[in-house]
């Protein structure tokens, strides 16, 4: 190898070696791989009919909802309804959220440019269109299905067996929070009525969702039914729902 | 650590610290990233950079030039903008959107292709006109580069600044790095240092002291003697074997700046004149006849580190200087020699002079006139292309210095000038006996 090209290697090799070791020390979650981008060639927009349709698709932060327009055979509008991708720390999620469904809309096509640092939340709102427009049944309807027979198996915490604590509040809303797994601390909003918690309510929270549905879903209900925040912990969620007694806890604290 | 590590390694780490502080930054906006987006980003990032640094040898920083020397310079600036321009290639390979009709494209697309257009230019020109680093093995792409009008070339190289203004666009407008407010800064801070000490360099050739010609006059049928005075300003002090670019102001030449080696050095005889030597070949050098005496020019200069001050001042009595020239590579190892003469050093001096017709030779009343002043001057001519008579016939190596005496390989200096297939030879003849690299001066005047 001649001396330009051994430098030129060198130098190559130079850049790769400073790229991982800043990219090392100043990225928190590193992720290896980009999911397949979503399979939008399926839906033909010609035999679409006129309306409004619902879909979703499976971003980031969990599932991403849309409801797409569709008149005279064209996508009219894109709307995200509902989505749980963390906006606070990645400013391109939040260009995704507006450009890629005015993109859709622009362009009435299925297949817009991934926009660079939102590839996942892009691609989930490509797929949920898709999804809407192909007629099936949104996947978020699919998931609850799934979600209730898993329950129906093997439920996280019997409801059923929890008694009920003598305990009265003091009538009122309460909020409280503590530190989770994520980056930012878990709220809750509980309400208290006639002396006794009636609703717990999760008002602000950067956990992985996939990971704490059980404990999200399960934990309120139990604290509800047991008129007090000393519950079982959900396993495989422990530091979550350690998190949310916490909060609970913190929150009643100014209603006894 | 070495020279040669800093002249190879000085502008890529320059390149590479502000890759990654500007990687960092980045970064520091992000919670995640993926490989393929981290991939492109670094790409185009360390592309740019690079494109920042090479721009900036471009501008001949002297103050780092007088320790490394131009001609390599310019190669870490060719190999250079190879890397760049693989790092481009990959960076927009990994952006690749289909082909998309401009109009459609988002404004970061447009000055993305926009820098990439300048830039392909840019490598163009450089790789197959102005730079031998890259076309200099193949006789194919030397014919080419001959065929090619370098001052055009030139004139389009400085696309460089397109390329460079078009990406800073092309990030600045980028979705997510517009509320980055270090890296925002960064950037700007690396672009307006680049492109201030461009321009800076720029205006100071514009600015730069007016030279006329006093005198022009062919030596030989194919070379030419120019002697300038100044105007304006005075000469700035040179080392005896610097060169300077040459501008013609309103003469029937081009107006690029071109480099040649003094013949002069600072002496009685040229107390307020530079004196240069240029041979005829190529656009430029061929239209010196139409320079007239009172012509003006200016003097980009001076450059070069053909003698540095340690070996000016070692000792006459125990170092032998031995200057080898091929040809009109004569010029730095006079203006070396006439510096000596000046010093009136008792020096041994063996000036081989390697020439390929007996029409080339001239100036040899001056060697003779040097003779007397210093009887350890010798002069060894020796004619490569015709035999004439008294003189040696064949080419300068190991056999031929051993024989003429010029053999100073433990303790001498040795300073080369000449055509790159001589200056190869010597490389080799160093290597062969072991000579110091400290010992050794090439002037490379192919670059």
């Amino acid at each position: 190898m001649g001396r330009k090209t051994k430098l030129g290697t060198q130098y190559m090799f130079a850049g790769i070696f400073v790229m991982l070791f800043v990219s090392m020390f100043f990225t928190k979650d590193y992720i290896m791989s980009v999911p397949e981008q979503a399979d939008a060639g399926d839906v033909s927009l010609e035999t679409v009919e006129d309306g409004t349709y619902t879909g979703t698709g499976e971003g980031f932060g969990g599932t991403l909802t849309v409801e797409v327009t569709v008149a005279d055979g064209e996508i009219t509008d894109v709307e995200v309804t509902d989505h749980s991708e963390s906006q606070d720390d990645i400013d391109e999620v939040s260009v995704a959220l507006e450009e890629v469904p005015a993109n859709i809309a622009e362009l009435n096509s299925l297949e817009v440019d991934v926009i660079s640092g939102a590839s996942l939340t892009s691609n989930a709102i490509m797929q949920a269109v898709a999804n809407a427009l192909s007629g099936e049944e949104p996947e978020a309807s699919d998931n609850e299905d799934a979600d209730d027979e898993t329950e129906k198996e093997e439920p996280a915490i019997d409801l059923d067996a929890i008694e009920e604590e003598n305990i009265t509040y003091e009538d009122g809303t309460y909020t409280g929070s503590a530190e989770g797994f994520g980056d930012d601390d878990l709220e809750v909003e509980v309400t208290v009525e006639d002396g006794k918690i009636s609703e717990v309510l999760i008002t602000e929270s950067s956990e992985t969702e996939q990971v704490v549905a059980d404990a999200f879903e399960f934990l309120p209900q139990a604290i509800v039914k047991r008129n007090s925040p000393d519950v079982d912990i959900v396993s495989g969620a422990t530091v979550t729902s350690e998190a949310l007694i916490e909060a609970v806890t913190n929150a009643l604290e100014d209603a006894q | 650590m070495n020279k040669k590590f800093w002249s190879d390694w000085l502008f890529p780490i320059m390149s590479l610290v502000s890759f990654a502080s500007l990687l960092a930054a980045m970064l520091l906006g992000f919670d995640s990233i993926d490989t393929s987006f981290l991939i492109s980003t670094s790409s185009g990032l360390l592309a740019y950079t690079m494109m920042l640094t090479v721009t900036f040898i471009g501008s001949r920083p002297r103050f780092i030039e007088k320790h490394f020397g131009m001609p390599e310079m310019y190669e870490i600036h060719a190999i250079m903008s190879v890397v760049l321009s693989i790092l481009a290639a990959i960076h927009v390979v990994l952006q690749w959107n289909g082909l998309q009709w401009v109009t459609d494209m988002s404004d970061v697309s447009q000055t993305g292709w926009v820098g990439v257009i300048s830039l392909i230019i840019v490598m163009f020109t450089g790789i197959f006109s102005l730079s031998a680093v890259i076309v200099g093995n193949s006789p194919t792409l030397r014919r080419f580069k001959e065929s090619l009008n370098r001052e055009i070339n030139l004139w389009l190289h400085r696309f460089a600044i397109v390329a460079i203004a078009a990406i800073y666009l092309h990030m600045f407008l980028l979705p997510f790095l517009k509320d980055n407010m270090i890296f925002m800064v960064l950037m700007t801070t690396y672009t307006v240092a680049t492109l201030g000490y461009y321009f800076f360099w720029k205006i100071k050739i514009m600015a730069s002291p007016e030279f006329k010609v006093v005198d022009i006059y062919k030596a030989t049928p194919s070379l030419w003697v120019l002697e300038f005075e100044p105007v304006t300003g005075t000469i700035s002090p040179y080392t005896a074997g610097d060169y300077f670019f040459i501008r013609f102001k309103g003469a029937d030449i081009t107006g690029e700046g071109h480099p040649f080696s003094t013949s002069s050095a600072v002496t009685k005889r040229y107390s307020n004149s530079i004196e240069f030597m240029i041979k005829e070949a190529g656009d430029w050098t061929g239209s010196l006849g139409n320079i007239n005496i009172g012509d003006i020019a200016t003097l980009e200069g001076p450059h070069g580190h053909f003698l540095p001050p340690a070996v000016d001042e070692s000792d006459e009595e125990s170092i032998p200087y031995v200057l080898l020239g091929g040809g009109i590579g004569l010029t730095p190892n006079l203006s070396v020699l006439r510096h000596e003469v000046e010093k009136n050093s008792q020096r041994e001096i063996h000036l081989v002079w390697g020439l390929a017709y007996e029409e080339d030779m001239f100036l040899l009343e001056e060697f003779e006139e040097v003779k007397k002043q210093n009887p350890n001057f010798h002069l060894h001519i020796i004619f490569s292309n015709e035999e004439v008579e008294g003189y040696d016939f064949g080419f300068i190596n190991d056999e031929y210095l051993r024989r003429v005496g010029a053999d100073k390989y433990t303790d001498g200096h040795f300073f080369v000038c000449g055509p790159g297939p001589m200056l190869d030879a010597s490389r080799k003849i160093f290597a062969d006996n072991n000579v110091p690299h400290e010992q050794i001066h090439l002037d490379d005047f192919d670059f």
